[in-house]
């Protein structure tokens, strides 16, 4: 009859649109599975980079600053002159120094008597640093220079009627049809893992349960990426991390993880957490061993080093996947490793990750915001665009403590992926650094000035 | 808090996009978006709480002497280091690192406190009296036993001290 129609009409159209929604994730599975790619994303982020082109011609002509900032890895607001590091004083760019201070050198090595002017490089560096100081900036996203038509990354400006006009259309794009697909495509892969994970693990012979596991778990973290519509480009495969072996990389997200288990079976050594990770923690612990660890337990460093060691030193067990710097940075700089991944006598196998920011700011500020919320302004960015690069292995040398062996492949991480090298705590996040710093400042000034006797003092400050 | 829009007169050194650079650095600063940044606030940052003489320069920036430094000061402290500022501010502005009663003198006293944030407990004050005496000596032309602007910026002026403190945003 007549009145059903329209409703039988809805039926068949919800049912169709089921069905080709469960069609296409089938596909994805599958492509994911195989390892195959129609390169639709690639095409994708070449379009978006077109039009981010377009929306830099639109605005303001670049001021003297910027065009330098452009030209500085490093995105900085100010040129520092001075800086107070765990080093001692650097004096940096000494065309305003005068004739007592050699360009470059630490002033702690220099001895002259007490002059009034001392208080200049103090006040100078303090100046500087409340403008730009190196640590903070660090913890907050990178700032871009120019507008990836993201409101989270730069603060709405009006520029052009034309820029809007994309601007909504990306957001319209963004929340309203990749969103709602990526997040169908993100459930699937954790249902294919969970149920994956809970068929191995019924499997009695370990053997057939860690080949299995070997196709199922970087299957599920390429789907994951696909969710992200992650574009990865990996370097240098031929150095990949092999078993037993203890990969570190910088630390950027919870994505970093998916980024490199895509190409292969990893153990994860990690903070347990609750809630959404925890139970994903627990699915992955079903077929293979991970290192998971209180926070409390981590300054306990010993119990760590001794499950690390044990898991390096049984024969055929996956690389550990392991992050020196013990939290997330926002993947302009590495900060200080933590020796205890370098103490276990394994195969150290470097890895650096880059993500691009124009895509997606990639940075987790776990006190800003959860896991889930971070996932989901993950999955409302244009995309996860990353290099990765894989550098050889590294051993300890000879005579070399565990730190210098952390710092050296730090270094390298750092050289390879464009990252700057620094050598605060990353965990100055979370706390104050030691005032020991400070009386470090004052030994070395006291050095400077009380090194002399008396009577060069007099001589000194007679000339001065 | 006013935006950087609403204090034409105090931007004689910055231009808008510098002032923009600030202000949004300012926010950053300002954690509890109070509008004014406090000592902790500052001591937040890594760098600047090893620096030896940081309460002498957030004293300095703090005009009103109400413990706290908001944009207007923040801007005015900043201003004077600016390229564009002159020469007398900075000097000025490192003459009242050292007098801190802001008498315009400063005194051995005065000398002594400064000197021993800049050393800490690595020098007995016995030997840092000593430097303290001899620093005053040398500069104190009048005899009055403290020294003045005048007398500090002869020292110092002819140092370059300005260029030393030159920020450029």
């Amino acid at each position: 009859s007549l009145r059903l129609q329209p409703l039988e009409a809805f039926y068949w159209a919800v049912q169709l649109i089921g069905r080709l929604v469960g069609l296409v994730l089938l596909v994805a599975t599958l492509l994911a599975v195989f390892n195959f790619s129609f390169g639709i994303r690639r095409l994708y982020i070449r379009i978006l980079l077109h039009l981010f082109e377009q929306a830099v011609e639109k605005r303001r002509p670049p001021s003297r600053k910027e065009s330098s900032d452009n030209l500085s890895r490093d995105n900085r607001l100010i040129q520092r002159h001075a800086k107070l590091t765990t080093e001692g004083i650097e004096l940096l760019h000494a065309d305003c120094a005068s004739s007592d201070d050699p360009s470059k050198a630490s002033t702690s090595s220099q001895k002259r008597p007490f002059h009034l002017s001392d208080l200049c490089v103090f006040v100078q560096s303090g100046i500087e640093s409340i403008i730009e100081d190196e640590v903070t900036k660090r913890f907050a996203a990178e700032d871009l220079a120019s507008w990836n038509l993201l409101t989270r990354t730069n603060k709405y400006q009006f520029i052009s009627s034309r820029l809007t006009c994309y601007w909504v259309l990306g957001c319209f794009l963004r929340y309203c049809i990749l969103f709602p697909f990526r997040m169908l495509l993100a459930l699937t892969a954790v249902l294919y893992l969970v149920i994956g994970s809970l068929i191995i693990a019924l499997l009695p012979w370990p053997g057939l349960r860690r080949y299995l596991n070997s196709i199922l778990t970087p299957t599920a973290f390429r789907l994951f990426a696909r969710a992200f519509s992650a574009v990865l480009r990996f370097h240098d495969v031929e150095n990949m991390p092999q078993n037993n072996g203890i990969c570190v990389a910088n630390h950027t997200s919870p994505i970093d993880v998916v980024v490199l288990g895509c190409r292969q079976v990893f153990s994860i050594v990690g903070q347990s957490h609750g809630g959404f990770t925890g139970f994903m923690q627990k699915t992955l612990h079903r077929t293979s061993p991970h290192i998971w660890f209180e926070r409390s337990e981590s300054s306990d460093a010993s119990v760590v080093k001794r499950k690390l060691e044990e898991h390096v030193s049984t024969p055929g067990l996956p690389p550990v996947l392991i992050f020196p710097e013990g939290t997330c940075i926002n993947n302009t700089s590495v900060m200080m490793f933590r020796k205890g991944g370098f103490e276990a006598g394994g195969v150290v196998y470097p890895v650096a990750i880059k993500y691009d920011p124009r895509f997606a700011d990639c940075f987790w500020n776990s006190s800003a915001c959860g896991m889930v919320t971070y996932l989901f302004m993950m999955m409302t960015s244009w995309a996860i665009v990353a290099d990765v690069w894989y550098l050889p292995p590294q051993i300890q040398q000879e005579g070399e403590s565990s730190v210098a062996f952390a710092n050296r492949v730090k270094r390298q991480i750092a050289g390879r992926g464009g990252l700057v090298d620094l050598q605060w705590d990353g965990n100055l996040k979370r706390s104050k650094p030691k005032s020991s710093l400070q009386e470090q400042h004052r030994e070395a000034f006291r050095k400077r000035i009380y090194g002399l006797s008396v009577t060069d003092q007099m001589e000194g400050s007679g000339a001065g | 808090m006013g935006s950087e829009l609403s204090i034409p007169e105090l931007c004689a050194h910055f231009d808008s996009e510098e002032l923009r650079r600030l202000g949004k650095r300012f926010k950053k600063i300002d954690l509890d978006g109070s509008g004014s940044l406090s000592i902790e606030e500052f001591l937040r940052l890594p760098e600047l709480q090893q620096n030896p003489l940081v309460q002498r320069v957030i004293d300095i920036f703090d005009t009103d002497q109400n413990g706290e430094v908001d944009f207007k000061e923040f801007i005015q402290g900043m201003s004077q280091f600016s390229v564009r500022g002159d020469k007398e501010a900075k000097l000025r502005f490192a003459f009242r690192i050292y007098d801190m009663d802001k008498d315009g003198f400063i005194s051995n006293g005065e000398l002594f406190q400064v000197l021993k944030m800049m050393v800490g407990s690595n020098l007995k004050d016995a030997q840092l009296q000593q430097i303290v005496n001899k620093t005053i000596i040398f500069a104190d032309k009048d005899g009055d036993g403290k020294i003045s602007y005048a007398e500090f910026c002869d020292i110092v002026g002819s140092l370059d001290v300005h260029k030393k403190m030159t920020i450029d945003v």
